[in-house]
């Protein structure tokens, strides 16, 4: 076996295990398991006072995005205000 | 400069210029930052809209903005159904700013022109639910009364079809609408040049909202300024009570004393 598919055999596991599926945006995104929706903004290098979230069509308080935690198969949308008329 | 008695009151706030401008379609940030304040303009519009994840975090608009020197008015731009407009006005408020909005349910792709019907059932529900709903309209009296009746704080008609720069093109009904609603009446969207700008003030309206007559100006910042004294302009004229226009010349200097 080369290396190039013990790399990605290693992929999948790790896909397996600790990741999961879900559409951030309208794009597939491969995230950690467990990961609360404050992390996954730190993660994204976003400010949290600046965007709002919904999860599944629902906005989600910025008081609340450390408790709740992404899980597979979430639609997570991601907004913020930008220039228009 | 606004005189004292003279300011203008939408949903009990007071605002100090009768133009609002838009964000959008500026060349770059600093111009747009600039011109907004050349326009001397009390509240400017933003757009709800996805975040881009490829790009650099600083698209969003509040990076360049100062609240503390602009009131932010959220808009429901490009939403086409009562649906798609509930979920960008609560995304909107949920960002923590404010409950006010500028509705837009549009009708058609082509000429932007509003779905009136499904605007006045927006405007119920978010009116209900505590919104203070700036509604985009077309230049129907009707449809205006509706919006007044159903509790928009403000109604905005359209001069002409958003981003055409085609001016006013049917002044008589914008000055019905303003005849007829109780609650002030901001003429949105058509406007393309100063002179338009003041036309419009003319009809007596209480304000002017645009966007694309700025931004894609040659030179924003001058475009705004420009607007900014036309719109003081017109409302000048207009409350000065001008003359009545006749198709006869009427000399301005004595007929008597002329010399033999």
């Amino acid at each position: 076996m080369n290396s190039k598919l013990i790399q990605h055999g290693l992929i999948l596991m790790t896909s397996e295990s600790d990741k999961i599926q879900a559409r951030v945006n309208g794009e597939s995104q491969e995230i950690s398991k467990g990961l609360s929706i404050s992390k996954f903004i730190e993660s994204l290098d976003l400010n949290p006072l600046l965007l709002v979230v919904e999860l599944n069509a629902v906005i989600i308080s910025r008081e609340r995005f450390s408790e709740i935690e992404i899980c597979h198969g979430d639609q997570v949308e991601l907004v913020h205000f930008v220039g228009g008329g | 400069m606004t005189q004292p008695e003279d300011q203008l009151e939408i949903g009990n706030k007071i605002f100090n210029s009768r133009l609002f401008v838009g964000t959008g379609k500026y060349p770059d940030n600093e111009t747009m930052v600039e011109a907004i304040r050349a326009s001397e303009t009390a509240m400017v519009t933003v757009a709800v809209r996805r975040i881009d994840l490829d790009r650099t975090k600083d698209e969003g608009i509040l990076f360049h903005l100062d609240l503390d020197e602009f009131f932010l008015l959220p808009n429901t731009a490009g939403c086409y159904n009562v649906k798609d407009a509930l979920r960008y006005a609560n995304l909107a408020r949920a960002a923590g700013f404010s409950e006010w909005l500028k509705l837009e349910v549009i009708g058609d792709e082509s000429t932007l022109l509003p779905d009136t019907q499904a605007t006045i059932e927006a405007a119920k529900i978010l009116v209900a639910d505590g919104f203070k709903v700036m509604a985009y309209t077309n230049d129907d009296l009707i449809t205006a009364l509706r919006l007044e009746d159903v509790g928009c704080v403000a109604v905005m008609p359209l001069a002409s079809p958003i981003g055409s720069g085609l001016g006013i093109v049917n002044p008589y009904f914008i000055r019905e609408i303003k005849r007829r609603c109780e609650v002030p009446i901001i003429v949105d969207a058509g406007v393309g040049l100063a002179s338009h700008a003041c036309i419009t003030m003319e009809q007596g309206v209480d304000g002017v909202l645009m966007n694309t007559a700025i931004a894609l100006a040659d030179d924003p910042v001058m475009m705004a300024k420009a607007m900014c004294l036309a719109i003081k302009a017109g409302r000048y004229s207009y409350l000065s009570g001008g003359m009545q226009a006749k198709e006869i010349a009427v000399p301005s200097s004595p007929t008597k004393g002329m010399l033999d």
